[in-house]
């Protein structure tokens, strides 16, 4: 890339390095829950297995921000996100940013980092409560972003997305959301090369914002078809 | 001021013959006629509080602050010009922004302290500008322990246990001779604060006045912020009965 780049122009760093896998998020009945693994790789080399890819943000840390792609961009947003918290704190005029008020400014910045050329490198969920309200929106490093009732970024655009349009309900259990994010989290890490069983959980209810500690998926890989492969079908299947 | 100007208090840039710098002793006199503020470090923190005299009914309680929050666990108190120590504030929430961005870690007290000092002493040695108007206490609580600090206009910094600035200083500093630093707590500090700045104001010939109290403790978390309401509330009540009788007698 940069060996092609005319001389008079510059080129910041476009291309990610240590990044982080799929993020996926719905909301149920009373609260949003968010999954991302635990895994931040080095290229295709499984480099960093245990890493925290959500947080909880703001002056209260009522929003959850949880991000795939770069890791140190990742890590750079929440420090952008700290400095503006303890002015917030500092002003101590009882305001702080909600959710939807986060998620704005982020997209402001991912938007126009991208417009400099030299974006952070991630696509971005956030996820709050306030006033009653649950809040569920996303943003990538174009600086596009929406709000939804289900949301995966990564390979889970492809992979998770039909499964929770095909599993989610509004009025969905706190235990039926955890059930069909974990079977989405475990397809995940059963054909993306870049994901890891191992998953952290956030939870955005009513009661506050909360990051879980990381856990297993169980795995079953003694399916007949995992065993034999597909390479027999001479279809370019493995 | 004894010697009073002959020509050479027109600029900070000028020595008297006598070796003084005019502008800044009366850019100290502006503090000594100010309201007054008292400090006091504790075993398990720093407590702040100052006088605000209510300049009107009409005024909306607890506007025009004077105790302002700088980083999570630091904070400043003013006396003096107000719109001057105002300028300090934001210089020291820069400094305490930039020093955690670049080192990880929240800024020292000392440097807090050395980096507005060296700020404000730089306002006494060009023409151009005037010296800042106001003294500041400055409060931290990092991983250094509980700290005080006091900057004066002429950019002198100096650590305390327990100091004072404002017109009350004098008698509010031998009021606090009378603690016991080593065992007092920060809850127990906001009460004696409040005390030692009734103990300073005379009702019969002063405004009424607001106080605002602030700490940086355990029991805060080691964040700095106002006392709660219902700690305000007794120390007022506590400093008004203080005073009451300090009258009777």
């Amino acid at each position: 890339m940069q060996a092609h780049a005319p001389e008079s122009a510059f080129t910041r760093t476009t291309n990610p390095l240590v990044t982080g896998g799929s993020v996926v998020a719905l909301k149920y009945a009373g609260g949003v829950l968010v999954a991302t693994d635990t895994l931040a790789s080095y290229g295709s080399l499984a480099r960093f297995e245990n890493v925290c890819r959500m947080s909880t943000v703001g002056m209260n840390h009522d929003v959850l921000l949880a991000a795939g792609g770069d890791y140190s961009d990742y890590q750079q947003m929440l420090k952008m996100i700290d400095i503006r918290a303890t002015q917030e704190f500092a002003l101590d005029d009882g305001a702080a940013l909600s959710a939807s008020e986060m998620h704005h400014w982020l997209t402001r910045i991912l938007y126009q980092r991208r417009s400099k050329m030299d974006p952070l490198w991630n696509q971005i969920v956030i996820a709050g409560f306030r006033d009653g309200q649950v809040y569920l929106g996303t943003s990538d490093l174009y600086g596009t972003m929406y709000t939804e009732d289900i949301i995966a970024t990564g390979l889970g655009a492809h992979m998770a997305l039909p499964l929770l349009r095909k599993g989610w309900r509004a009025d969905m259990s706190e235990a039926e959301a955890r059930k069909l994010l974990e079977d989405c989290m475990r397809v995940l890490f059963y054909r993306d090369t870049r994901a890891s069983a191992n998953i952290n959980i956030g939870k955005v209810d009513a009661s506050g914002c909360t990051v879980s500690a990381p856990i297993k998926l169980e795995t079953f890989w003694e399916h007949p078809e995992f065993v034999r492969g597909g390479g027999h079908l001479g279809n370019g299947s493995w | 001021m004894s010697s009073i100007g002959t020509g050479y208090d027109q600029s900070t840039t000028t020595f008297s013959p006598d070796g003084r710098v005019f502008q800044v002793e009366y850019a100290t006199k502006a503090v000594d006629i100010s309201s007054t503020a008292v400090g006091i470090r504790c075993k398990d923190g720093v407590v702040m509080c100052v006088e605000k005299p209510k300049l009107s009914k009409m005024l909306v309680e607890g506007t025009n602050r004077r105790i302002m929050t700088v980083d999570k666990h630091s904070g400043i108190c003013i006396s003096g010009m107000i719109a001057d120590a105002r300028q300090i504030v934001n210089y020291g929430r820069r400094e305490a922004t930039g020093y955690l961005d670049f080192s990880g870690s929240p800024i020292p007290g000392s440097v807090l302290a050395s980096r507005i000092s060296m700020m404000m002493h730089t306002y006494t040695l060009y023409w151009t500008v005037r010296p800042f108007g106001a003294s500041v206490l400055i409060a931290s609580y990092a991983e250094e322990g509980p700290q005080l600090y006091s900057v004066d206009p002429s950019g002198v910094s100096y650590r305390y246990f327990a100091t004072a600035i404002g017109k009350g200083k004098n008698g509010a500093k031998s009021q606090l001779e009378k603690l016991d630093l080593t065992t007092l707590t920060a809850r127990e500090a906001v009460i004696e604060a409040a005390k030692v700045i009734y103990s300073q104001h005379d009702p019969s010939k002063e405004k009424p006045i607001e106080l605002e109290i602030s700490w940086v403790c355990d029991e805060s978390n080691k964040m700095h912020q106002l006392v709660p309401p219902a700690l305000h509330a007794e120390a007022e009540a506590a400093a008004k009965a203080y005073r009451e009788a300090m009258d009777d007698d």
